[in-house]
């Protein structure tokens, strides 16, 4: 089929869809949304359409963004605006369909914002609310509007326009369009995606390969998972450009294991894009030929680094091996291969379609574009937001996510996962970019940003993230392997009250030992969590160290529960929930817990009105 | 062993299949039995030792049978900050068993996952039964709320075994 026949037969389906008589009610059903119930409320909606005179479509979406607000539920009446409602319950589900299809009353109580042309009422727009206002979004442009499971609903939204006109092009000049982009790795590294594109087409050897890695495993992050969930289809496309541009003919998708929705509709999408003829032979009608190859990761965080992923599709254990040769020389069977990442792949449609200037229009002189960030941890607003680069911390943290919940003071993020290291809330200004956060002691990476308030203990973080990479430490180098072992027992020691104050120059030393002698990427990048919160939270480990104290009331072994008498009210919740007994009191008796019973689970706490 | 005869089938004598041929294996009996790890070497034309190695390095991989109930507590950075260790913690103390054990009845199976991408909904807990189709992940977990959870599947446990009676 031809690009124009595909269109023709898309757009008017999508028509259909949007402009035609039927209501159309769309559900997030992406992991985040199937977390906070959305199948429960699908069968509720289900059945309440049933009662209905009319005819409703219902379709499945990916995320829109404001994971918070889950499980989210949009309709759209013939010739009125989206109407998008947030934390519906099975419940509220139904009151809002009797209410808007039976009384015409579009319930503006329960609504969060409406979405296209027109207004409902005293409704504001969606995508005018804090959260989204300095949003930009490209990537995830069809997120939460198209059925992931649909060809037609994405090419009627611009699909394959890209890969069109990448074909009409010759491959130099596609390479260079994305030179000019300025797009760079979204995995974290941030190299430029045109000369490593480059770099491989130029390599001897046949034939080439291209690998989209989507084993994304940095704890905190779920960019690449969003969007392959919501928009799969811009991912391979970005891959078949490349493919054309490199001049290979074979991509393997390195999916990991734990996001299975991910997989499906990536099956689901090579197989509809075999129909359409735009995987196979003569793509598209032009003399490009593709296939993909789909592959579960097993497991382990070190596949997220390419050598590691190499071997690993090559069916061994994940260890990284050392570059130089770079992969785009001898990569996958000893053949030049091109890795990008999830999100890297997905702009270059957009690249491609509305020209690479428009993409560089984003963003700062050396971080051009977006990024896609998972915003997570103590902010109010949670879930996936894509922002122009060089948007600064405090925008995200305060406009986005809308400050911290309950009131607490805002300390610092985590940038970068167990690659990255914290910054402390008076550098709150800093602009997100690659060479911005690079100089402050930590790095973009793949994106995950978790925000943490006064009741987050930067000692316990950097336990944390140590106890996961020595576990994920895939032990073939020493420094990596016994360093952060032994970085781990530094920081356990220290949480416990056992620390000692020579033990801060320790860690510092070995922090830097292990970034100077390791070979791949995660031995390289552990130390950062460990020196940056050494250099911005001195004083959380002193106050360890030195006064036995937990400043933010974390680490078990410093820390003791009591009641306090002049608060409790005898109401006997913590009492019937304490596990072992610790608790006594009686009615218009005050409680008290007993120390020696007390197993420290702090459920007390939580439970206490 | 018998029943793999025919999973073993797709995967031809290339290195390259190890991982797919152990994960078909896995789908099938729930866990990597030393003979299962003997047949797919065999089938693979490699050394036991080598698609032992490869099953020992990745952790989605299990040697030891599972329970009927599968727990995945995430531990990723937004849970940690939400919690997560301390649901860990009394899940263990409920269930008398240490993450990554299975209990002598094999009823309950506790594990973590480095994370499992629902972060905006911290903690997470999800929740696998053998045969039944799917997973169900729960959002925003607490300690109390694990607690009622587990009760809310032994009840159910039981009243499927009075139905069997």
């Amino acid at each position: 089929m031809t690009i124009e026949e595909l269109q023709q037969r898309a757009k008017e389906k999508w028509k259909a869809i949007e402009e035609g008589p039927r209501s159309l009610i769309r559900v997030g059903t992406a992991t985040c949304g199937l977390a906070a119930g959305a199948a429960e409320v699908i069968e509720a909606i289900e059945k309440e359409v049933d009662k209905l005179d009319e005819d409703v479509t219902i379709l499945h979406v990916g995320c829109i963004g404001c994971c918070y607000a889950e499980p989210l539920v949009d309709i759209k009446k013939p010739g009125k605006p989206r109407i998008m409602y947030g934390n519906v319950t099975p419940d509220t589900a139904k009151e809002i369909i009797t209410d808007y299809f039976v009384d015409n009353n579009p319930r503006s109580d329960l609504a969060m914002g409406t979405i296209g042309n027109g207004e409902v009422d005293d409704i504001p727009t969606f995508f005018d609310l804090p959260y989204y206002k300095p949003q930009v979004r490209l990537i995830t442009e069809n997120c939460g509007t198209i059925d992931p499971r649909d060809i037609d609903q994405y090419i009627a939204n611009g699909g394959f326009e890209g890969l069109n006109k990448a074909l009409s092009m010759k491959p130099e000049e596609v390479i260079a369009a994305v030179k000019t982009s300025g797009l760079r790795g979204r995995g974290g590294a941030g190299f430029p995606t045109g000369l490593k594109w480059d770099f491989c087409r130029k390599a001897h050897g046949s034939p080439k390969y291209l690998i989209c890695n989507a084993d994304e495993g940095d704890p905190g992050a779920f960019m690449d998972r969003s969007v392959l969930e919501g928009d799969c289809y811009r991912v391979l496309e970005g891959m078949l450009i490349g493919g054309y541009a490199i001049g290979a003919s074979e991509g393997y998708i390195y999916c990991r294991a734990e996001y299975p929705l991910a997989v499906e509709l990536i099956r689901n999408a090579i197989d509809q894009m075999k129909k359409d003829g735009l995987v196979g032979d003569t793509i598209l009608g032009s003399d490009f030929n593709f296939q993909f190859h789909l592959f579960l990761g097993a497991g382990a965080f070190v596949c997220g680094e390419e050598t590691a992923l190499i071997n690993s599709i090559m069916g061994k254990a994940g260890r990284p091996r050392p570059r130089p040769p770079f992969p785009a020389e001898s990569g996958l069977f000893g053949k030049p291969t091109n890795i990008n990442n999830v999100e890297t792949w997905g702009n270059v449609p957009w690249v491609l379609r509305h020209g690479a200037d428009a993409f560089a229009s984003y963003g700062t002189e050396k971080s051009k574009g977006t990024k896609t960030l998972s915003l997570t941890g103590k902010v109010q607003r949670t879930g996936l937001i894509e922002v122009p680069m060089g948007i600064t911390i405090n925008e995200i943290v305060y406009e986005i996510g809308g400050g911290m919940q309950d009131n607490a003071e805002f300390k610092a993020v985590q940038t970068g996962g167990p690659s990255g290291g914290s910054i402390p809330y008076y550098l709150g200004d800093t602009p997100v970019d690659y060479e911005t956060l690079t100089a402050l002691g930590t790095i973009m990476g793949s994106g995950g940003l978790v925000a943490m308030d006064d009741r987050t203990c930067m000692v316990d973080m950097a336990r944390y993230f140590l106890e996961f990479t020595q576990s994920e430490s895939c032990g073939q180098c020493t420094p990596c392997r016994e360093g952060t072992k032994q970085m781990y027992r530094i920081l356990n020691r220290i949480c416990n009250g056992e620390g000692k104050p020579e033990d801060i120059p320790l860690l510092k030393e070995m922090s830097e030992i292990v970034i100077d002698s390791s070979l791949c990427g995660l031995g390289q990048t552990l130390g950062k969590t460990p020196l940056t919160t050494l250099t911005y939270f001195r004083d959380e480990y002193e106050a360890h160290i030195t006064e036995k104290r937990c400043p933010a009331g974390v680490c078990k072994a410093l820390i003791s529960y009591y009641i306090q008498p002049d608060r409790c009210k005898a109401c006997g919740i913590c009492l019937k929930n304490c596990p072992s007994g610790a608790i006594t009191g009686g009615k218009k008796q005050i409680h008290v817990i007993d120390q020696d019973k007390c197993i420290k689970c702090g459920i007390c706490f939580d439970v206490c009105p | 062993m018998k029943e793999l005869e025919e999973i073993l089938v797709p995967f031809k004598r290339k290195s390259q299949h190890t991982i797919p041929a152990l994960q078909a294996v896995q789908e099938k009996l729930g866990y990597l039995p030393k003979e299962a790890i003997e047949d797919v070497a065999q089938t693979l034309g490699l050394p036991a030792g080598e698609v032992y190695g490869v099953a020992t390095f990745y952790a989605q991989f299990r040697l030891k049978p599972i329970g009927k109930h599968i727990i995945t507590v995430c531990r990723g950075t937004a849970c940690h900050v939400s919690g997560s260790l301390g649901i860990v913690g009394e899940l263990e103390r409920i269930l008398g068993i240490c993450a990554g054990e299975t209990d002598e009845k094999r009823e309950f199976t506790l594990q973590t996952v480095a994370c499992f991408g629902a972060c905006a909904r911290a903690p997470i807990a999800v929740i696998e039964t053998l045969g039944v189709p799917g997973r169900k992940v729960h959002g925003y977990m607490s300690k109390v709320k694990a607690g009622d959870l587990i009760d809310s599947i032994k009840g159910t446990s039981t009243k499927e075994a009075a139905q069997a009676v």
